[in-house]
């Protein structure tokens, strides 16, 4: 991270209503390429709506989103449009995130539909085949419905479409929180194996906390649609420094003791 | 001694060709001890207390024993079950907005339970929910009395729940995934609720989650459920320090901490749990089993051990 | 996609009313298209030897003729033609513009809702019979004008249930996706919301096709529609009732089969709703 190349994503005094409330307050802060930044609070805190604005899916009341140093708020319909392959979500519930009446390599497809006009069918198939199987999922998924699948294998699906653009950069939006313990892990690993190999940065949100230390390299804390703290990952969780983020901590119920670990 | 709640082989199946949600589950309560009930999507833990408080749906089948008390729940009629439920037999739920009916007050829905099974007057029964709203920490508790649940946040409205099902003093609390709808803070104060109640209402507690983290915090037995089956059993601390089953195990590695070393890669268990509809004839947990035999794939391990502790498993760990 | 309408249509198998209700109407359309190869009658030819004959099976009428002769069952089998034909592709434009006005309306909102809604409370507001008869007077008659007319007029429920769907489908998630997959508006109302609406597009048109029918009748019935000498069902009733006491088959025949008609359609209109509403996914 060289201090002269200029960050991935800059938000300046970010403010922007939810209903009757202020959900975003002042918010700013930068992820440069590469980098997975955390963002932890409790509901209502403005993680979401934070997502939201920053993908254009509703408007700010003040301040400004630079994405690649294309200032995101102003910008023209097709501007915005254009950049959309490089900023991307996955969202919390996976099967509502899928077009009941879709197929799923249809749904992986939209985005080649949209951006790559020029492919034609077969190479289409073929960039659809491989991403599913680069997700974890068979051939065979192609042709059925997001019906179909656990909760789990819709994840990957969302991934999967997501994904298939290399976007730069990757909105997380609780996306293991509605999955079982036995399945987040293989979910996260796979979006930190995308990143890894697609050099994409992330920005995950969720109210999990120690799902957050392992994956984030830097964590944010939200709390009334205020950032109240900023730090590397271990620095947060070793020494926090902020009373709410004392106050967070230590209210998660303490992990048992494991012998294999 | 007998227990407040006993369960023989329980099966409850939907559908033709059926379709085994629970599948011949036993598992006792005593009197004043908590009980945690964890296991993922497709465990079957919510469907086996349902069963107990007959709120399955019409389409369920239902096999086997539940004895409430000494009495048998199962009962044609489903009489022995309304005598007790709501009262004697309670159970609050992970999403306490919609077990509150909306246009009614806190306190007219209080009062009701009261008025409904001990026969008090309407006036007797508000004071005494008054009463049971301050035993449950609700701040201000006759302004609440007079409010709706939509003004009431997610944790308030969950001590309110709280507060319903301790009115008459049940023998058994069901506590069916009571905090994960709630935030991290707001968890730990339920939880700490939770202790206190035990301590003072004496009251046994079925705490069923998946959340092994708050079960530790709670619970004195557990019973670990996988794919409508009980594979392990064992007091809390010895299920944490020595898990006998890989499941159990493996399920405690996938909690990602927050003070140890962090990981590149998060533990998982590969695979996903079965879905409904799969026929499993031999080990459910075989396919995703570090330590699966040729023999787990074929023949059905059976609960074995001692009271205090048992396993369903052809390779248990070992101490 | 294919689950759902398995699914669905094994739900309407087992209706025995709607079974039945479709075996009759399939009985009614096969009897217009291939009735008049066994009928050695057809439905211009003027009989003088059999004016107003009644129904017999010896005169090879077997329904009767009308005042000028004409054989009522040639007659009615090619009302009914008309009639389904004039409901079909009524319904269609209806279902089509509806169900574009109603998806572009929900989904877009905004002041573009507001004044789409505005224009079909406004057009609601106008009495039926009143528009058809201006726009006659205006265009004259033609078939291709009752087409539009009806069909155009047919469309503001269909709009309006529609822009409700639209309304909810606007907040999925999977709608987010698409917008953030750099999708555009018109792309996102033909691949994701209309897509998700047509449970209720099916159901709601199952019942707006009888209803068209019977209105596009009494607009015959009342002179506006068909006229000589193409006929409709209506046209015929039309006819009949001024021969009600003298010659009561002229009525009893057209009256019957467009009764027949619409039963088996509001019949099987509700056993496709049945089929179709339990919850999908």
């Amino acid at each position: 991270m060289t201090s002269t190349a200029q960050p991935l994503l800059r938000v300046r005094d970010l403010c922007a209503r939810f209903g009757s409330r202020d959900a975003l307050r002042k918010v700013g802060f930068e992820i440069d390429a590469g980098e997975t930044v955390g963002l932890v609070g409790e509901s209502g805190a403005g993680k979401s709506t934070l997502a939201r604005v920053v993908l254009g899916l509703q408007r700010p009341s003040h301040g400004s989103v630079e994405f690649s140093g294309i200032d995101l708020i102003g910008a023209a319909p097709s501007v915005l449009r254009a950049q959309r392959r490089n900023l991307q979500i996955v969202f919390q519930d996976p099967l509502a995130s899928l077009n009941p009446r879709m197929t799923v390599a249809n749904a992986i497809a939209e985005p080649l539909k949209i951006f790559e006009p020029h492919l034609d069918r077969s190479a289409r198939d073929n960039r659809v085949g491989a991403m599913l199987e680069r997700v974890g999922l068979d051939a065979q998924a192609a042709a059925r419905y997001p019906h179909e699948f656990s909760g789990g294998q819709c994840q990957r699906i969302g991934i999967a479409r997501a994904a298939i653009l290399n976007p730069k950069l990757l909105i997380c939006d609780e996306a293991v929180s509605s999955l079982d313990v036995s399945i987040q892990g293989q979910i996260i690993n796979l979006l930190m194996d995308l990143q890894g190999e697609m050099g994409m940065a992330m920005l995950f949100i969720s109210h999990n906390l120690a799902v957050v230390r392992h994956v984030s390299h830097r964590v944010m804390v939200i709390r009334a649609g205020e950032l109240v703290e900023t730090a590397s990952s271990s620095t947060l969780f070793a020494a926090p420094s902020h009373p709410y983020t004392k106050a967070l901590l230590a209210s998660v119920p303490r992990r048992p003791a494991n012998p294999l670990s | 001694m007998m227990p407040a709640l006993n369960m023989e082989d329980l099966r409850v199946r939907y559908g033709r060709p059926a379709v085994e949600a629970v599948d011949g589950v036993s598992l006792k309560i005593f009197s004043a001890e908590c009980v945690g009930v964890v296991g993922e999507s497709g465990s079957g833990k919510t469907q086996l207390f349902m069963a107990a408080m007959g709120l399955l749906p019409g389409a369920a089948r239902v096999s086997g024993r539940i004895q409430f008390e000494g009495n048998e729940l199962l009962a044609a009629d489903g009489g022995a079950i309304r005598q007790v439920r709501g009262s004697k037999l309670t159970m609050i739920f992970q999403d306490p907005m919609t077990a509150l009916t909306p246009h009614l007050t806190i306190g007219t829905q209080l009062a009701e339970v009261l008025v409904t099974h001990r026969g008090a007057t309407w006036k007797e029964a508000l004071s005494a929910a008054g009463s049971m709203l301050e035993r449950v920490r609700v701040p201000e508790p006759e302004r609440r009395l007079h409010q709706h649940p939509h003004e009431l946040s997610g944790g308030m409205r969950q001590r309110v729940l709280l507060a319903m099902s301790l009115l008459c003093e049940p023998a058994l609390l069901i506590a069916d995934e009571p905090t994960t709808a709630l935030d991290v803070t707001v968890q730990a104060e339920i939880i700490e609720l939770l202790r206190a109640v035990r301590r003072e209402f004496g009251a046994a507690i079925a705490l069923i989650s998946h959340d092994l983290a708050v079960i530790a915090s709670l619970a004195d037995r557990i019973y670990v459920m996988y794919a409508g089956r009980i594979v392990e059993q064992a007091a809390a601390p010895e299920l944490f320090r020595h898990p006998r089953h890989p499941y159990t195990a493996e399920l405690l590695e996938c909690i990602p901490s927050l003070t140890g070393p962090r990981l590149a890669r998060l533990p998982t268990i590969l695979g996903q749990p079965p879905r409904p509809g799969e026929k499993l004839e031999a080990c459910a947990f075989a396919p995703r089993c570090p330590r699966a035999a040729e023999r787990c794939r074929i023949e059905r391990p059976v609960l074995r051990g001692p009271s205090a502790s048992q396993v369903a498993c052809h390779f248990p760990l070992t101490p | 996609m294919n689950a759902y309408a398995q699914d669905a249509a094994r739900r309407l198998r087992s209706n025995p009313a709607a079974v039945a209700a479709g075996f009759v109407m399939a009985a009614i359309v096969l009897l217009t298209l291939f009735g008049p190869l066994f009928n050695p009658n057809d439905a211009q030819t003027l009989d003088w030897l059999h004016l107003a004959a009644r129904p017999a099976l010896t005169n090879a009428h077997w329904f009767g003729t009308d005042r000028l002769g004409r054989d009522l069952f040639a007659r009615t089998l090619a009302g009914t033609r008309v009639s389904i034909a004039v409901g079909l592709v009524a319904s269609l434009i209806s279902i089509a513009v509806g169900v574009t006005y109603g998806a572009v309306s929900g989904y877009v909102g905004g002041r573009t809702d507001h004044f789409m809604m505005r224009l079909i409370e406004i057009l609601s507001g106008l009495p039926l019979i009143f528009f058809v008869i201006f726009l006659t007077v205006i265009f004259g008659r033609s078939q291709s004008l009752l087409f539009i007319s009806i069909g155009a007029v047919g469309w503001l429920t269909m709009a309006r249930i529609v822009r409700g769907q639209a309304l909810s489908i606007r907040r999925q998630d999977y709608i987010a996706a698409a917008i953030v997959s750099g999708a555009g508006t018109g792309r996102i109302i033909a691949k994701h919301v209309i897509p998700n609406l047509l449970g209720p597009v099916i159901v709601y048109a199952t019942l707006t096709i009888p209803q068209i029918i019977l209105f596009e009748s009494f607009l015959s019935f009342l002179g506006l529609g068909i006229q000589e000498p193409g006929a409709s069902l209506g046209t015929l009733i039309s006819e009949g009732v001024g021969e009600m006491e003298a010659a009561p088959w002229m009525l009893l025949v057209p009256g019957g089969f467009l009764a027949a008609l619409l039963l088996c359609l509001n019949i099987f209109g509700d056993g496709m709703r049945d089929a179709l509403d339990v919850k999908e996914g």
